[in-house]
């Protein structure tokens, strides 16, 4: 247990490390992918329903700590976003292009674009087909395929996390 | 298994209503609760800082060699100017500049005489793409406070929207949820410039009511008016693009090219009460 707090603090830490410095070099366009999205899908494909919402919510939190603005909104729609793809994840080929690539697209949709709503809200919406053009949807397209290379990395991470739990969980009985 | 799946429903009804509570309360700049954020903030330093190093080593290692070359054509094209110049320039004209300088420097030394300045470096930049907030490396324990004035030495770049211990979040005037009382330069007609997310790409703002007897063209400068009591009166905030008539109303805006480049902002003074 204390190596999954630990790695899930390291993954939080380095997670906002690469968000806040290295993605501010891979722009395109003025946008930039949100590896908080990314990371949290990765997870939510690969993990029980506990510990993605968990994650998710962290990872959320961390966003909006960085942001600088209103606390829980990111906390909020990466917790809501994790808890359906996990609890149909056993039944998903997770290798599969199409399936990371699909999650991904749609749930960068549904969070960028429900917090475009929330933060406009009492404001305008009259430019939401510019933000959903300019904004959203390049930056789900960033996001899929930048999920590509970093799931198999991520999944031999938890993958040896799993085998240590099992190896002490053996040695203490 | 009936208790668990109820028990898992109001865990999740919990959590839902804790976050928005959360939002809520947050949303008030000075609230208590922001304090949580000290919790990424605090172990985020040093790590924020050793990339801005390396980051700004690394601009200016490449931007040598750019630099030696704009120079090189640079100098080339001055020189010819500066022969130019020679005849015309005549010994009066400086002297008048030189007054207005002198001028324009006693007033500011008045003007912020209630204020310290702190310089401040730029550690971390806005990590998504619908805000320009960024961080600087100053907090509580150097007194800056929530709405202290952010400059440089061009113009007027923001305002602290929250602060931790060690480091501080910066609103800049292009982000969406900035307001500054402003006015022309030239005319002096109030006006209210603040952010729009379609112009943030492209590091502009927007003037607001511009009246439509105001004198306003693009080249015309803009400045902090000081009302609101944030910003004191007299920072230049940018220069008038273009005028747009807004459609079927009375009045017009502005677009706006803000005095500072915030693509390659890294250092700013923060204005602090006394």
């Amino acid at each position: 247990m204390k190596y999954r707090i630990s790695a899930a603090v390291l993954l939080v830490m380095v997670a906002a490390f690469i968000q806040g410095s290295v993605f501010e070099y891979i722009e395109i366009l003025s946008v930039r992918p949100n590896f908080f999205i990314v990371i949290t899908v990765i997870i939510a494909l690969l993990r029980g329903v506990y510990e993605s919402a968990a994650m998710g919510l962290f990872f959320g939190l961390t966003m909006d700590i960085m942001m600088g603005k209103t606390l829980g909104w990111y906390a909020l729609l990466l917790f809501l976003v994790s808890i359906p793809i996990s609890m149909v994840n056993e039944k998903l080929y997770k290798e599969k292009f199409l399936v990371l690539f699909s999650f991904t697209f749609l749930s960068t949709l549904a969070v960028e674009t429900l917090f475009y709503l929330i933060i406009f809200l009492f404001k305008d919406y009259s430019i939401l087909h510019h933000i959903f053009a300019r904004t959203i949807l390049p930056e789900a397209l960033y996001n899929s395929i930048l999920i590509l290379p970093l799931f198999k990395p991520i999944s031999k991470v938890y993958t040896i996390l799993d085998n240590v739990d099992r190896r002490r969980n053996r040695l203490s009985a | 298994m009936k208790r668990i799946f109820t028990n898992k429903i109001i865990i999740f009804v919990l959590i839902v209503v804790l976050l928005l509570t959360l939002a809520a309360v947050s949303h008030n700049e000075r609230s208590r609760v922001n304090i949580i954020s000290n919790i990424v903030s605090i172990p985020a330093v040093p790590m924020q800082k050793a990339v801005s190093f390396i980051d700004e080593k690394i601009s200016s290692f490449f931007s040598y060699f750019e630099d030696v070359k704009a120079t090189k054509e640079e100098n080339e094209q001055l020189k010819q100017r500066l022969s130019e110049l020679e005849q015309d320039v005549r010994d009066i004209e400086k002297l008048r500049k030189e007054n207005r300088e002198l001028r324009d420097a006693l007033n500011f030394k008045n003007r912020y005489e209630e204020y310290d300045f702190v310089g401040a470096d730029i550690i971390a930049k806005d990590p998504g793409n619908w805000f320009d907030v960024f961080t600087i490396d100053r907090g509580s324990k150097d007194g800056i406070e929530v709405n202290s004035p952010v400059i440089t030495a061009y113009g007027l770049v923001g305002r602290v929207s929250k602060i931790d211990a060690f480091t501080s979040k910066v609103v800049s005037i292009i982000d969406m949820d900035s307001t500054v009382s402003a006015r022309l330069s030239k005319s002096r007609d109030l006006i209210v410039v603040r952010g729009d997310l379609e112009l943030r790409n492209k590091g502009q703002c927007r003037a607001d009511y511009i009246p439509p007897d105001a004198d306003v063209l693009p080249g015309d400068t803009i400045e902090t008016s000081g009302m609101g009591g944030i910003f004191p009166k007299g920072i230049i905030i940018g220069k008038v693009v273009k005028v747009v008539q807004n459609e079927g109303q009375y009045d017009s805006y502005a677009i706006i090219e803000p005095v500072v480049d915030f693509k390659r902002l890294e250092d700013v003074i923060v204005l602090k009460k006394k």
